[in-house]
């Protein structure tokens, strides 16, 4: 009787407030959220509006400045070639922040589109997704970015901007294993008594898949959305290993880290690879946060 | 069920003859050849050389007749001589992959067993303490590429505190048999291992939880519950199982990568695995090695999907495979 | 047979996840020799005096007591740590470098290359007659394989048929020795080549059908028991041959033992070398390692001696503190250049490329990729070759970028209100392909681009994968590119400079009939003081005329426990190692 009630009172309630407002009600109520959203914000703004206030932007190249640790003039010391790293920094945000999201981008789009549509109508949808994601797999991605990297270099594509294209590549040869997660989700939810009742209704499959199914399947999209920029932030800098990454001197996080990939600066230059490292963490742990916050934010059964 | 398998394994034939065209054309279209890999700024190899090692190796005929060639050659199990080996691929491959899979099957039973483990705590004290350390942990080893936390972890147990050596599989200049074997390569593998889990175990927690999570707001959580269940009870036996199945097909999607070898991790520690191989081989353009390689992980990763789904229906009466 | 002149550069490529090695006392100016200290700021362990002392050469540990007690443990072992060997310990077919030092411990040939560049007697010794184009060969009547069989004009022979075999596919190209009959036998139905004949069991000739300086380079051949080599092989098909890879049988010093891929090679003393003077220790294994980590090997005592460890200030630093290691450095016999495309306007005038020289501050690229401790150099050849010109006698073109605009406006390329350079209304415009990932880009790049905007030339530098690099340099479609290349022991630059040798052509499009006669004249002299006069003219000619920018000189390094006594003095650039270790001892402290 009272669990009749209150799903009365709710579904009112929901009338009167769009699901889209109490969910950004919920969301700005959680203070992890906010601090996680200000966070992003700050890096943000660090990367894109720092570079603007820094002394050494127009600064030039001096070797003999090479490798200094942090002090008054260069707060985190300076690179190999004796560049402040706190602008580099900045300027490698900005491209790690583009190409992180932008992968990830195209694969929770592409990965969650299939793996729902597929798992949703099964049969023959499925069959010839599926197996044109097993072919998909198949695709070794060094070499086709290898040449792709080719094509760009042969249409004269300017080179500073290659690297966006790149990642979106990478996206399109890597949603196979979201679609996978997200195809066996659905291929379950679909039984659930709730999709029983959506059928009995007949309700229209558009209905179907995105208010019913989609909101079952953002959980796992945000986890694998959390992961994927993390690592898509990362693989830009495996990326210079087939000439595919950066062109020096724009710098991104992953390639300050990796240019740090021997015992001495390990050990002696702290400086060179922490504070990269450290912006990685920030960003990927706020974008994890934020998605907690709103897989919460639009679950109605969460009690917070 | 029966059927279905059947299906499914009819229509993997098709599938395999897509990725081989798929694998063959990434790699015959990828600009240079065995030939430009061996470009020393050019004080040896004549232009007449050049021409007759393409023509010996045929990578000088159509692309059609090169896959014909080299699919027929296939079917036989045959996977053509590596450049670079100076033998046949098959036999480089059996070399090295076998030291990648016990790294990584070593590697895939830990990070299962602490993901599930950490993740179903983390899951079920959300936003607790330990919830939040977790959660911080894992992303600082994922903000971390391979090659530093290796590093960190040489320095750290091998040259510092020399507990463990710095690389290899087996002791130098030692041929140990029997148990004595197993426990050198035991102790050499310590580190690679340890490496691997700590990168891999944080995108498996975050899994774990995500789907725990789920299923414990289920209403036959709440029923159990209500019924007066014990906690661990619900928990262990209610809902982790139910928990599970979602990361079925996760399993299923890291089975093929058992023998893919992991190239970073297996260098820093001399690891003699396949994954330094196939990157020496992509950069020396040793296509029949790449090729049959390639080939052979797409093959594996059809099955690994196949036998996922499969699982995945028998481990969940309400899936129906159609 | 130890030739290294067939051996890879692009190995370095391979694994380029790593540092290239490089560096010895800078030749750059006092102001920079300076900063490597400031350079490292607190870090540096190192006092302003220590680096007056000389760095380069044989350089011996200060505190040679600190080796470790692991190390000490292995009274009859030798352990050499390099990068892993592939397992083709075969002198025919063998790829890499590291495969080639294992091939050197276990095999011999009919000569080699000896400390100073120049081929000398090794199994065999020879004599030219009939106008110099009939080589008589006349072996060691006491040699013999190390399974007791002696060695034979036969088992030389055989290395001809194979190297012309028509399915070879080695890096030897012994086509270029014009053996008489080596084409109707490779490409023809002859089944044994005419110009091959084995006179009596030590005694083999060798006719060609002409002969240059070059040629006693490819007959000195590696000499393989022909009894154990040949059993399966047959005309056209090297499958036989190739499958002993792993199982070599040679006349060399050491016999092999084991392999365990990826991981090591044993070797064992030649108990019955036929000189009658096996090594002094027992056993030798080489142990794969690799550059994260190789300093740490011979910290720990996990290895006795690194064959390769990159020169720069840190690495040297860390070996010194180590204090029980001996270090070996010197300059590499080959060098980095920034190739020019002569087919394209405007690098094919000798006026830009001199201002593109002038105006790279190429002191300070290379100080920044080597901390200091690589050479700049002016001329397309090693320092360490004998045809490398009197210093005096070349221009050295140092970082001068108002002799680099003058230049420019003397080519006619007339700067323009946007700050750029145009001629007939074309902007100049310069387009840089850089192979990724190597270090001397990342340091080249972003000075380049810094020092060519001054001069007023729009600098546009990508990135691509070095195979797909090699592609579009030999399609014609790039400005310039950074290259390096490892040098045969023989200066011969017809590859590169001869307007018919294969890169001069289709890659730099270079041609320049005074040079193409030097090098001619160069190749056809065979009398030693002569052709050095005819070199030290070419390369002056090159200085001057710039065919690319040649870069620097790095160095290579062998790093030694102080245990191994015996290297000191025994390696050259053109003399490895391998040489040394049968007389290498070990000694206790």
């Amino acid at each position: 009787m009272t669990i009749a009630t209150e799903s009365k009172v709710r579904a009112v309630k929901r009338k009167a407030d769009s699901p889209w407002k109490s969910a950004w009600r919920r969301f700005i109520r959680n203070p992890m959220a906010i601090a996680a959203l200000t966070m992003l914000t700050v890096i943000v703004l660090f990367s894109f509006v720092g570079p603007f206030f820094s002394p050494y932007k127009d600064a030039r190249i001096t070797v003999k400045n090479a490798n200094q640790p942090p002090s008054a003039e260069h707060w985190l010391g300076t690179d190999n070639l004796g560049r402040d790293v706190v602008l580099r920094l900045m300027q490698a945000g900005q491209i790690s922040l583009l190409v992180g999201l932008m992968a990830t981008g195209v694969i929770l789009l592409l990965g969650g589109t299939i793996g729902l549509v597929s798992g949703f109508y099964g049969g023959w949808v499925d069959s010839i997704f599926m197996r044109f994601a097993d072919i998909m797999f198949a695709i070794p991605t060094l070499p086709i970015l290898i040449t792709f990297g080719a094509i760009l270099s042969d249409l004269k594509f300017p080179p500073d901007r290659r690297i966006y294209l790149v990642m979106l590549i990478i996206g399109l040869i890597s949603w196979m294993g979201l679609s996978r997660l997200v195809r066996s989700q659905v291929l379950s939810l679909k039984e659930q008594e709730f999709m029983l009742a959506a059928e009995a209704l007949g309700l229209r499959d558009r209905r179907k898949l995105f208010a019913h199914l989609l909101p079952n399947i953002i959980p796992i999209m945000i986890v694998s959305g959390t992961l994927g920029v993390a690592g898509a932030i990362l693989l830009e800098s495996a990326l210079s290993f087939l000439g595919l990454g950066v062109i020096p001197p724009t710098p991104s996080w992953g390639q300050m880290l990796s240019a740090a990939n021997n015992m001495v600066d390990f050990s002696k230059r702290p400086w060179l690879w922490i504070p990269p490292g450290v912006m990685i963490l920030i960003t990927v742990v706020s974008i994890n946060v934020i998605g907690d916050a709103l897989r919460d934010a639009f679950d109605p059964k969460m009690k917070r | 069920m029966f059927q279905y398998i059947i299906r499914r394994l009819m229509e993997s034939v098709p599938t395999i003859i897509g990725a081989s065209i798929v694998i063959f054309l990434a790699f015959s279209l990828a600009p240079g050849d065995v030939i430009t890999a061996n470009y020393t700024g050019g004080m040896n190899l004549t232009e007449e050389r050049k021409a007759e090692l393409r023509e010996l190796y045929g990578l000088n005929k159509p692309l059609p007749e090169r896959y014909g060639l080299w699919m027929g050659h296939v079917l036989q199990g045959d996977f053509g001589q590596s450049y670079l080996y100076n033998k046949p691929v098959t036999d480089v491959i059996k070399t090295f992959v076998w030291n990648s899979f016990l790294l990584s099957a070593t590697v895939l039973v830990l990070q299962w067993m602490l993901a599930l483990v950490i993740g179903v705590f983390s899951a079920v004290r959300q936003y607790s303490l330990f919830d939040s350390l977790v959660t911080v942990l894992v992303f600082v080893a994922m903000s971390l590429p391979s090659f530093f936390l290796g590093l960190l972890l040489l320095k750290l147990f091998a040259v510092d505190y020399r507990i463990f050596p710095l690389g290899g599989m087996t002791s130098t200049g030692v041929d140990y048999q029997g148990l004595q074997h197993i426990l050198d390569v035991a102790y050499h593998m310590a580190l690679p291992v340890l490496t691997l889990t700590l990168l891999s175990i944080g995108g498996t927690t975050r899994y774990f939880r995500m789907t725990m999570l789920e299923v414990v707001r289920q209403d036959y959580i709440r029923t159990a519950r209500a019924k007066g269940l014990k906690e661990r009870v619900v928990i262990f036996k209610h809902a982790l199982r139910n928990a599970l199945l979602p990361l079925i097909t996760l399993f299923a999607l890291e089975l093929p990568g058992l023998f893919a070898g992991a190239i970073i991790t297996e260098r820093i520690f001399n690891w003699p695995g396949i994954g330094r191989v196939t990157l020496d081989g992509l950069y020396q353009r040793d296509y029949p090695l790449m090729m049959g390689f390639t080939l052979i992980i797409a093959f594996l990763t059809i099955l690994a999907n196949i036998l996922a789904d499969v699982l995945y229906g028998v481990a969940d009466p309400r899936v129906r495979h159609r | 047979m130890r030739k290294r002149w067939y051996v890879l550069l692009s190995l370095v490529l391979v694994f380029s996840l790593t540092l290239v090695g490089c560096g010895s006392k800078p030749s750059s100016s006092p102001a920079t020799e300076n900063n490597a200290q400031q350079g490292d700021g607190g870090t540096d362990s190192t006092t302003p005096e220590s680096s007056d002392q000389p760095e380069t050469g044989y350089i011996k540990a200060k505190q040679p007591e600190l080796v470790p007690e692991a190390a000490k443990k292995r009274t009859d072992t030798i352990v050499i740590g390099m990068d892993s060997p592939k397992g083709v310990f075969n002198p025919w077919f063998y790829k890499t470098a590291y495969d080639g030092y294992v091939v050197d411990m276990i095999f011999e040939g009919l000569g080699k290359v000896g400390k100073d560049g120049l081929v000398e007697p090794d199994l065999a010794t020879w004599e030219m007659k009939n106008d110099n184009k009939t080589f008589i060969f006349h072996l060691d009547p006491n040699a013999k394989f190390s399974d007791g069989t002696p060695v034979t004009a036969e088992d030389a022979a055989f290395s001809f048929y194979i190297f012309l075999d028509p399915s070879y596919d080695g890096l030897t190209d012994m086509s270029i020795a014009k053996i008489v009959g080596a084409d109707a036998y490779k490409n023809g139905n002859a089944t044994t080549i005419e110009g091959i004949k084995v006179l009596d069991e030590h005694t083999l000739q060798v006719d060609v059908e002409e002969v240059n300086a070059l040629t006693i380079r490819y007959l000195t051949v590696p000499v393989l028991p022909k009894h154990y080599y040949g059993k399966e092989f047959k005309k056209g098909d090297l499958s036989g041959v190739k499958k002993l890879n792993e199982q070599p049988l040679g006349s060399g010093p050491y016999v092999f033992e084991k392999f365990v891929p990826s991981q090591e090679v044993r070797l064992k003393a030649n108990e019955n070398y036929w000189r009658g003077n096996p090594p002094k220790v027992q056993n030798l294994i080489v142990k794969a390692t690799n550059d994260e980590t190789k300093l740490q090997m011979l910290q720990t005592g996990e290895t006795d001696f690194e064959e390769g460890i990159s020169v720069n200030r840190d690495n040297l630093d860390q070996i010194d503190a180590m204090g029980f290691l001996d270090r070996n450095m010197l300059l590499n016999n080959g060098y980095g250049y920034i190739a020019l495309n002569h087919a394209h306007e405007p690098l094919n005038d000798r006026l830009v490329r001199q201002a593109l020289m002038y105006g790279l501050n190429r002191e300070e690229v290379v100080y920044a990729y080597s901390q200091g401790l690589a050479e700049v150099i002016d001329v397309p050849i090693s320092k360490v070759s004998w045809a490398y010109p009197d210093e005096k006698d070349i221009i050295h073109y140092n970082y001068d970028p108002e002799k680099a605009k003058q230049l420019l406006d003397e080519a006619g390329w007339k700067l323009g209100n946007d700050g750029y350079r145009y001629k007939d209304g074309k902007k100049l415009t310069l387009h840089f392909t850089a192979s990724s990932p190597n270090p001397v880009n990342d340091a080249l790049v972003p000075i380049a681009k810094e020092n060519y905007k001054d001069l007023g030339i729009d600098f546009i530098a990508e990135q691509l994968d070095f195979n797909a690099m090699v592609q579009k340099m030999e399609k014609g479609d790039y400005d310039m590119a950074f290259l390096a290349v490892s040098l045969t022991p023989d200066p011969d630059p017809s590859q590169h400079f001869h307007s018919n040798g294969a890169d001069a052509k289709q890659v730099f499009h270079y041609s320049n009939p005074e040079v193409d006669k030097l090098i001619e004249a160069g190749i056809k002299e065979l009398d030693q003081a002569k052709r050095k006069e005819i070199y030290q003219q070419l390369f002056k000619l090159l200085n001057e005329d710039v065919p690319y920018i040649v870069m620097y000189q790095r160095y290579n390094m062998n790093v030694i426990s102080s245990r191994l006594k015996g290297f000191e003095g025994e390696i050259t650039p053109f003399y490895n190692f391998v040489n040394a270790l049968p007389n290498v001892e070990i000694v206790q402290y």
